[in-house]
Order: structure tokens, then C-alpha cells, then sequence
């Protein structure tokens, strides 16, 4: 059985606090602290790039000595942001900086805030249809390089960093059915427009998340044969405070979804492995973990611990 | 279907659990007593939910008010 064996997480030290931007966009900080929640952000370090954040936490995830980097024979690197141009992937150049074995396979994944639980579906996959025992799920989309400093909708928001996940068939949790799904009449609701830069409609996302998220959750509980009051916790793609809020109310259940992110920021396919690797507590057995957004798009499965 | 202004408030009133709705002036701008934008985004999605009208984006600013809104689900709503 393949799942989840350990995770790292590379957050940038460097930090930009969202209060002094709070004047010049007209937001008061009780509405940045209370509703968008994040107070400072994650930057990577200038001069640095995707691959940089992938290989930080790759390292730090073969230090904790949970698997030996010869035993890697996938890697996936989730972003919507790669190295340069996106030619050659840049799965491909983290594999080559890290060493990998040329056995190894290495691809990128394109989804944003979804894609972690997504890469999760397609590495466990992969590695079961193959006959392989150890691959690296990598999450790094450093929205550094497309927000617009002096839009309000998106740019108190973001944070940068980076995850990596080992799947192996020597497993901590265990990854049980999946919910999917997109509706892409809402794609424009949040999209790189021609000049380069992210735009977000506001409402639309904050409606879909509200409708969609909850009966995904529910779907999943119910394909899992789980019901809500027997999950310990439910990791939320960190959106923002209020979505998180928003999601957790409409199910009923305030105190099993929390927002973490407001030393960080929305770390986007990054969210919610930064999460399981610090945030969640030994005694949480059922988890189930969501992430919503870029497509618009949801994913969602239930995770149990087996250790 | 028609609605009322009490049948408003008793939407707002749900989704806004500590605010005593009762007390909002009917015409008053939802952000003159206290709303935000995420507010505002919660309430009218209460309301499409309630009460089956669509409220595109280019209507938000009709819908400014606990009266405009009345006024906008009984001229739009199914």
C-alpha cells in the first residue's frame, strides 16, 4: 500500500508585513487580521527561483532520514510557476540538482491551489501501476513572481514556499478515496491575464469555494464510509481566514478547521503539506484534507494515520 | 414569489448571528452599519441560496441596502 511516508516544509525566512501596506489600499487591519488573516508573507530570497524553494525542502526532507535519495524512482514538482519558460520542466532540474537516479522519473504537475491533493492521487498512482516503492511529491508555486504589488484583491495574500512529500509503501498515512472535480465556466474567476500578472474575481471564487467545498467534504466522508464528527481535523487550502471560516461554519464544525497561514501567507499547492507536517496533532487520526481554487477546481480525500 | 423585508432580515439575521439585524434602517447602506466586502459577498450569497435569484456581478451595487435587495429579489427572482 502506498501513502504518505513523512513530509518537510521550506518556508523563506525572509517576511513582509502586510500592515504597512494597509494605508495606501484603503483595508483597515482589524478587516487584514480578522478576514484576510494574513498578516505577514513568505518571500523567497531574491535571485532565487522554483527550483531553488524544491530543492530546499527536498533536502530538508532527506535530512529527517526518512528515505535515501537512491530510492526515489518518481518525481512530481506541482507549479504554475516553474523555472524560466517551463522548458525543461522543472521536475527536471530538481532532479538533476538533487541527485536522483537516472531511473527516476520526474514531470510537472500544472494546478495551483488543488494540486497537492491532486499529486497525491496521481504519485500513489503511479508508483502502484509501475511497481515502484519511494516517490517524491514536491509543491512550490512562489506567486511572488506574478502579483501586482498594488492590487488589492490578491496582494496581501500570497505567500512563498515549498513542500515535499514522501509516498512510499512504508506509509504514516494512510490515502483513502478521492473527490474531484472543476467548473470551468469559472475559470476566469482567477487567471494570469496578458499582462503577466494574477487577477482575481473576488466573489466568484468566494462563492464556489462556499457551495463546492462542503459537499465535496461531505462526498468524500461518505465514499470513505466516514462520518464528519468521527475527522479529528480538516485541513483547508489557506485561502484566507475568512474562506477557511466560511467553509468550516457551513459545515458545522468551527473547531476542526482552523487557519494557520497568518505568519506565511496562501502558499497555494503548498498550503496544506506545510500543515500536516507542522500544524496537525499526534492525536489526529482522520484528516481529511481539501484543496480548492485555480480552474475553479476541488480536491479532496481523507487522510487516517496508521503509526 | 415575493419576499419581505422580515423575510430578509431573518436570512441576514442567520448569517450575521451576533448583529442585531432588527435594528439596521431598511435603507440604510449595508456599509454604513458595519458590513465589509466579505460581508456583503456572505449576505447576497445567503441570498441567492434562499431565495433561487442569481445576482451577477454587475448587480452587486443594486443590492446595497436590506430594502434594495428586497426590491432586487421581487423584480428578478423565479
Amino acid at each position: 500500500m502506498i501513502g504518505i511516508a513523512a513530509i518537510a516544509a521550506e518556508l523563506p525566512s525572509e517576511r513582509i508585513s502586510n500592515l504597512s501596506a494597509l494605508p495606501a489600499l484603503g483595508i483597515s487591519e482589524s478587516f487584514l487580521r480578522d478576514k484576510i488573516g494574513v498578516v505577514r508573507r513568505a518571500r523567497m530570497p531574491a535571485g532565487t527561483d522554483t527550483s531553488d524553494l524544491c530543492v530546499a525542502a527536498a533536502n530538508r526532507l532527506f535530512a529527517g532520514g526518512a528515505v535515501d535519495r537512491d530510492e526515489i524512482r518518481c518525481l512530481v514538482v506541482v507549479t504554475q510557476n516553474p523555472d524560466g519558460h517551463g522548458l525543461p520542466q522543472t521536475s527536471a532540474i530538481v532532479h538533476g540538482r538533487l541527485g536522483l537516479s537516472a531511473d527516476c522519473a520526474a514531470f510537472d504537475v500544472s494546478l495551483g491551489c488543488t494540486g497537492y491533493v491532486h499529486a497525491l492521487s496521481i504519485v500513489s498512482a503511479f508508483l502502484a501501476a509501475n511497481d515502484l516503492r519511494a516517490g517524491l511529491l514536491v509543491t512550490a508555486d512562489p506567486y511572488s513572481k506574478i502579483i501586482d504589488p498594488d492590487d488589492r484583491d490578491t496582494t496581501l495574500l500570497f505567500g512563498d514556499a515549498a513542500t515535499a512529500t514522501l509516498l512510499s509503501d512504508r506509509p504514516v498515512w494512510r490515502l483513502g478515496k478521492f473527490d474531484f472535480g472543476t467548473d470551468a465556466t469559472l475559470s476566469a474567476a482567477l487567471q494570469v491575464g496578458d499582462d503577466g500578472r494574477l487577477h482575481m474575481n473576488g466573489r466568484a471564487v468566494f462563492n464556489f469555494c462556499a457551495i463546492q467545498v462542503p459537499e465535496s467534504i461531505k462526498r468524500t466522508l461518505g465514499r470513505n464510509g466516514v462520518a464528519l464528527d468521527q475527522v479529528d481535523r480538516i485541513v483547508l487550502h489557506q485561502g484566507s481566514k475568512y474562506i477557511v471560516d466560511t467553509i468550516a461554519g457551513r459545515l458545522g464544525v468551527p473547531e476542526k478547521a482552523e487557519f494557520y497561514a497568518g505568519d506565511y501567507g496562501n502558499t497555494v499547492s503548498s498550503s496544506i503539506p506545510i500543515i500536516l507536517a507542522d500544524g496537525v496533532k499526534p492525536t489526529d487520526r482522520r484528516v481529511v484534507v481539501s484543496g480548492f481554487g485555480v480552474g475553479l477546481a476541488w480536491a479532496t480525500t481523507l487522510l487516517e494515520r496508521l503509526e | 414569489m415575493t419576499i419581505t423585508e422580515q423575510d430578509l432580515r431573518r436570512v441576514m439575521q442567520k448569517a450575521f448571528k451576533t448583529m442585531d439585524v432588527s435594528a439596521i434602517d431598511a435603507t440604510a447602506s449595508l456599509y454604513d452599519v458595519g458590513l465589509d466586502s466579505l460581508d456583503h459577498a456572505t449576505l447576497l450569497l445567503a441570498v441567492q441560496e434562499e431565495f433561487g435569484v442569481t445576482i451577477p456581478d454587475e448587480d452587486v451595487d443594486k443590492c446595497q441596502s436590506i430594502a434594495a435587495i428586497v426590491d432586487y429579489v421581487n423584480a428578478h427572482g423565479r
